[in-house]
C-alpha cells in the first residue's frame, strides 16, 4: 500500500524542481517593473546579511528585507488599495496591466499596501469588489466601462469607502468614485497622423474590438481623423470585431485589409487588436498598438521592426494619481480626465522602427500633440 | 468492457451476503470523486508552492543566494506559509472568516449564490446522461431561459399596456418562459437525434453559437435599454423578481426605480445577502429529478433506454418520445438556471452574461456521476471554489487560474478513475458503471 503512495509523493517531489524553473522564470520577467523594490530590498539585504551564519540566518534575513521592501519609503501609514481587474489577467498586455502597473508604482513609491483579484466571470465583479470593501480598504479600483454598475451598487452600499474606476464616469458624479477617462480619440488622432505620414498606399486598416465600447469607436475614429488631418485623400479601412479576447479573428481582419492594399494596420480592441498587429507585422506591414506600449507588451520588448508607435492611454499615471489623492487626502469624487493638455494621452516611443520612419516624424507628432493639447486642433470625434 | 460485465453479477453477490455493505453503498460510489478532489487539491498546492509571485517572497539576489536552487530552499519556510494562505484564504473567501464571525453570512450566501445555477444546469446534464446522451447544449439552453425570462419580466406589462402586474402573475409567468425558452432549445436536438440521427453533441454545441448570437442581436437591439451605457436590457420588473431571502432594502436609484422583495429585510451589513429564492427552487428540483428518476416509470424509460435502447425497444418503449422528453426536461432545468440568475439575482440581462456556466455543468454532472442528491455537493464544491479564489489571490497573489487547473484535475482524475484507485488502492466499484459512456462507446 505504502509503496504506491510513496513512488506517487517521490513524482511530486521530482515535479518541484521542475516547476521551480517555470517559477522563478516569471519572476524574473516580470522583475523589471519592479526594479524599485529589488534595489531597496538589495540595499536593505546587503546589511542584514552580515551574520553569515547559516542558511537559518539568511532566511531571517531576508523576511526582514521583504517586509521592509513591501512597506516602501517606511512610510508608517497602512494604506489598503485593491484593484479588481476586467476579466483578464494583470499580465494580458490590456489596460489591466497598465492599471496593475500604476498601482505597483504606487506601492514602491507611495508606500501604500496592494492587492488584486483577477476577475474570471462579469457575475464576479460584485463579489470581487465585495472582497475589498468587506475587510475596509481604503480605495477599491476597477478596471473597466463593464464594471460601472457593480462600482456604483458598491459605492453606495459603502459610502466611507473611496472608489475610482478605469473607463467610466459617472453623471451625475458620485461623491465616493473617481471616473478615470481619456480622450482616446485624441491620442488615436496622433497615431494616425504617423499612419498616413508613412502610407505610400494611400491606404490604412483599422482593427477594432466591440463597436459598442465607446472607447474602441473614439480610438478608431480619432486615428481616422488624424490619417485625414495628415492626408485629406487618404482610405480608412476599418473592422469592428465583436471581442476582445479573438486574437484569430484580429489576424484574420488584417490579413484582408492588407489584400486590400492597407500598409498600415491599427489595433484597438484587446487581445483581438494585438492579434491584428502581430499577424500584420509578420506580413510586414507597419502596426499601431493601443492602451499601452506594446513594444513591451504583444512584441515582448522587440525586435519590432514594423511597430511604429502606441497610442497610448496613461491608465497607469491616472491610477498613481488617484493613489496619490488617497494618500495626501485630496480625494475627491468626479472625474479625471486623461487628455493631450495632462499627459493622460501619449504615444509610445518608436523603438525599432525609428529608422524607417522619416527624420521628423517625432517633431511632426509632438507638435500635433502640442496643437491638441492648446486646442488649436480638434480632432471632431463626438459619439451619440 | 468485461469489467463492466462482469460487475453486476458481483454486485449481487455482495449484496446478498453482506446487507451491511448496502447500506453504505453511498460511500463507496462517493469514495473515488472525493479522493479525486483531494489529489487534485494536492497538487493545487504544490502548483502554488513552486510558483509563489516574487512579490509575496524575498527576490532572488545572486549576492545572498549564490544559486537559484539556494534561493529556493531559504524560501521554504515562507512558501509553506504562502501555500497555507492560498488554503485558509480559499476557505474564508467561501465559508467566512472565522475568526471574524460576520464574515461568515456573506461568505456563505456568495457560496450559495455561486452553486444555485450549478446545481439547476447540473442537473440537466445528468438527466441527459441518464438517458445515454451527452447535451453539451447546457450554455444555449441557459441563455435562452434567461432571454425568455427576462422578455416577460421587463416587458410584459407594456405587451398589455398596464404599468405593472400583480406578482401572483407576472412572477410565474417569467419563471414559465424561461423554463419554456430553455425546454424548447433542447427539444430542437432531441428532436433532430431521435427523427434523424443528428448527433445532440454537434448539434448542441451549434445551437449554442446561436443562442449566444440571438441573445447578442436582442440586447442591441430591441431588448436595449436606451438609458444605459452598457449592453443590458432594462431592469425587469419588480414584481416580477424572485425575492431574495434576507437583504437590506434595495436602493431605487440603482435598479432603475424598482424595489426588488425580500423576504426579510434588515438593516444589518452582516445579514445584507445576495441569497435568493433560486436555491430552494434549485434543491426542489434535486428532490424533484431524484423522484422522477427512482419513483417513476418514466424515470425507468429514461435510463433503460440510456442503458440499452434495445431492450427498451424491444420492451415496447418509445425511444423517441423519450430522448426528446429527455432534451426537453434538461433544457427546461438550465433554462432555469439562467432564469433563476437574472430575475432573482441579476434583475437585467447583460451582453456578457453567463460565459461557461452551461460547461462548467458538465464537470459537475461528471462529478457527481449524474446522481441527482450528489449533484448539490458537487456544485457546492465548484462554488466553493469560484467564491473563494479572490480572498486566495488576495492572500497569495497566485493566479486566479488555479481554481481552473484544480477543477480540471478534478474531472481528469474522475474520467481516469483508474489512476485513482491505483494511488489508493481501492478495488473496483461494484456496479459504478457510468452510463453515459454508451453513447460513445457504440
Amino acid at each position: 500500500m505504502n509503496k504506491r503512495i510513496i513512488a506517487f509523493m517521490m513524482l511530486l517531489v521530482l515535479m518541484v524542481p521542475v516547476l521551480a524553473a517555470c517559477g522563478t522564470e516569471t519572476t524574473a520577467t516580470t522583475a523589471p517593473a519592479a526594479t524599485a523594490t529589488t534595489e531597496a530590498a538589495a540595499a536593505t539585504a546587503t546589511t542584514a546579511t552580515e551574520p553569515t551564519a547559516g542558511t537559518e540566518a539568511t532566511a531571517a534575513a531576508t523576511t526582514v528585507a521583504t517586509a521592509e521592501a513591501t512597506t516602501g519609503g517606511g512610510a508608517t501609514s497602512e494604506i489598503k488599495i485593491g484593484l479588481v481587474t476586467d476579466v483578464g489577467k494583470v499580465d494580458d498586455g490590456t489596460f489591466n496591466q497598465f492599471a496593475f502597473e500604476g498601482l505597483k508604482r504606487a506601492e514602491t513609491e507611495l508606500g501604500v499596501k496592494i492587492d488584486y483579484i483577477e476577475t474570471i466571470d462579469p457575475k464576479d465583479y460584485e463579489k470581487n469588489i465585495e472582497q475589498f470593501a468587506s475587510q475596509g480598504y481604503d480605495l477599491i479600483i476597477g478596471v473597466g466601462f463593464l464594471m460601472g454598475d457593480a462600482i456604483k451598487a458598491a459605492a453606495s452600499k459603502y459610502p466611507d469607502l473611496k472608489f475610482a474606476i478605469v473607463d467610466f464616469a459617472y453623471e451625475p458624479a458620485l461623491a465616493n468614485v473617481k471616473g478615470l477617462v481619456f480622450s482616446e480619440d485624441e491620442s488615436a488622432f496622433i497615431a494616425g497622423a504617423l499612419a498616413a505620414t508613412v502610407s505610400k498606399s494611400g491606404k490604412i486598416g483599422a482593427v477594432g474590438g466591440k463597436e459598442q465600447v465607446p472607447a474602441v469607436k473614439k480610438f478608431v475614429l480619432g486615428y481616422e481623423a488624424g490619417a485625414k488631418y495628415v492626408n485629406p485623400d487618404i482610405q480608412v479601412m476599418t473592422v469592428y470585431i465583436d471581442s476582445f479576447t479573438d486574437p484569430t479573428a484580429g489576424g484574420e481582419a488584417a490579413k484582408t485589409q492588407i489584400a486590400e492594399g492597407a500598409d498600415v494596420i491599427f489595433g484597438a480592441g484587446g487581445q483581438t487588436g494585438s492579434g491584428a498587429i502581430k499577424t500584420a507585422a509578420d506580413n510586414n506591414v507597419f502596426v499601431i498598438g493601443v492602451d499601452q506600449d506594446e513594444y513591451n507588451t504583444t512584441f515582448k520588448k522587440g525586435p519590432a521592426p514594423m511597430l511604429i508607435t502606441s497610442a497610448m492611454k496613461r491608465v497607469d499615471n491616472a491610477v498613481f494619481e488617484v493613489v496619490k489623492e488617497v494618500v495626501d487626502g485630496k480625494f475627491e469624487g468626479g472625474v479625471y480626465f486623461g487628455n493631450a493638455a495632462n499627459g493622460g494621452i501619449d504615444y509610445a516611443p518608436f523603438h525599432d522602427a525609428e529608422s524607417a520612419l522619416p527624420a521628423d516624424a517625432k517633431a511632426t507628432l509632438d507638435k500635433i500633440k502640442q496643437g491638441l493639447a492648446d486646442g488649436s486642433i480638434k480632432t471632431g470625434v463626438t459619439l451619440n | 468492457m468485461s469489467n463492466e460485465q462482469q460487475a453486476p453479477a458481483e454486485t449481487k453477490k455482495n449484496t446478498e451476503l453482506q446487507p451491511s455493505k448496502r447500506r453504505f453503498g453511498w460511500l463507496n460510489e462517493a469514495i473515488v470523486p472525493l479522493l479525486a478532489i483531494l489529489t487534485a487539491v494536492l497538487i493545487g498546492a504544490v502548483i502554488v508552492f513552486v510558483s509563489i509571485p516574487g512579490n509575496k517572497l524575498p527576490t532572488f539576489d545572486p549576492s545572498i543566494y549564490g544559486s537559484r536552487s539556494d534561493w529556493f530552499f531559504s524560501t521554504l519556510p515562507e512558501r509553506l506559509r504562502v501555500t497555507l494562505s492560498a488554503f485558509t484564504g480559499l476557505f474564508s473567501g467561501a465559508f467566512g472568516d472565522w475568526t471574524r464571525p460576520s464574515t461568515i453570512p456573506v461568505a456563505i450566501s456568495n457560496t450559495l449564490v455561486e452553486s444555485t445555477p450549478y446545481i439547476l444546469a447540473g442537473l440537466a446534464v445528468a438527466v441527459t446522461f441518464k438517458a445515454g446522451l451527452f447535451n453539451v447544449g447546457a450554455e444555449g439552453q441557459l441563455l435562452m431561459g434567461a432571454l425568455g425570462s427576462v422578455a416577460v419580466a421587463a416587458f410584459m406589462p407594456q405587451w398589455f399596456g398596464v404599468a405593472s402586474l400583480p406578482a401572483i402573475i407576472h412572477l410565474p409567468a417569467a419563471l414559465l418562459a424561461g423554463v419554456i425558452a430553455g425546454a424548447l432549445w433542447g427539444i430542437i436536438p432531441g428532436y433532430l437525434r431521435a427523427k434523424t440521427g443528428a448527433h445532440e453533441v454537434i448539434t448542441t454545441i451549434m445551437l449554442n453559437y446561436i443562442a449566444l448570437q440571438v441573445m447578442d442581436y436582442l440586447i442591441n437591439g430591441v431588448m436595449k435599454d436606451k438609458s444605459a451605457t452598457l449592453q443590458r436590457t432594462p431592469f425587469i420588473h419588480e414584481n416580477a423578481a424572485l425575492p431574495r431571502i434576507i437583504s437590506k432594502a434595495t436602493d431605487p436609484s440603482l435598479t432603475g426605480g424598482q424595489a426588488y422583495p425580500r423576504l426579510i429585510t434588515t438593516t444589518s451589513s452582516t445579514w445584507d445577502l445576495r441569497i435568493h429564492m433560486g436555491i430552494i427552487i434549485a434543491f426542489l428540483m434535486v428532490g424533484f429529478i431524484w423522484w422522477l428518476m427512482n419513483r417513476t416509470p418514466k424515470g425507468f424509460e429514461i435510463k433503460t433506454v440510456g442503458e440499452n435502447p434495445e431492450a427498451a425497444r424491444y420492451a415496447g418503449m418509445s425511444i423517441t418520445g423519450t430522448v426528446v422528453g429527455a432534451m426537453g426536461l434538461s433544457g427546461a432545468l438550465a433554462g432555469l438556471a439562467g432564469t433563476s440568475q437574472v430575475i432573482g439575482l441579476e434583475y437585467n440581462l447583460k451582453a456578457v452574461f453567463s460565459s461557461g456556466l452551461g460547461f462548467d455543468s458538465l464537470a459537475i454532472a461528471l462529478l457527481a456521476k449524474s446522481n441527482p442528491i450528489a449533484i448539490v455537493p458537487a456544485a457546492l464544491f465548484w462554488g466553493a471554489l469560484r467564491t473563494g479564489a479572490g480572498a486566495m489571490q488576495v492572500n497569495t497573489g497566485i493566479s486566479i487560474n488555479l481554481i481552473q487547473i484544480i477543477q480540471a484535475l478534478v474531472i481528469m482524475f474522475i474520467a481516469a478513475d483508474q489512476i485513482v484507485r491505483w494511488i489508493y488502492r481501492i478495488k473496483q466499484a461494484e456496479g459504478g458503471k457510468i452510463t453515459f459512456n454508451r453513447s460513445w462507446g457504440k
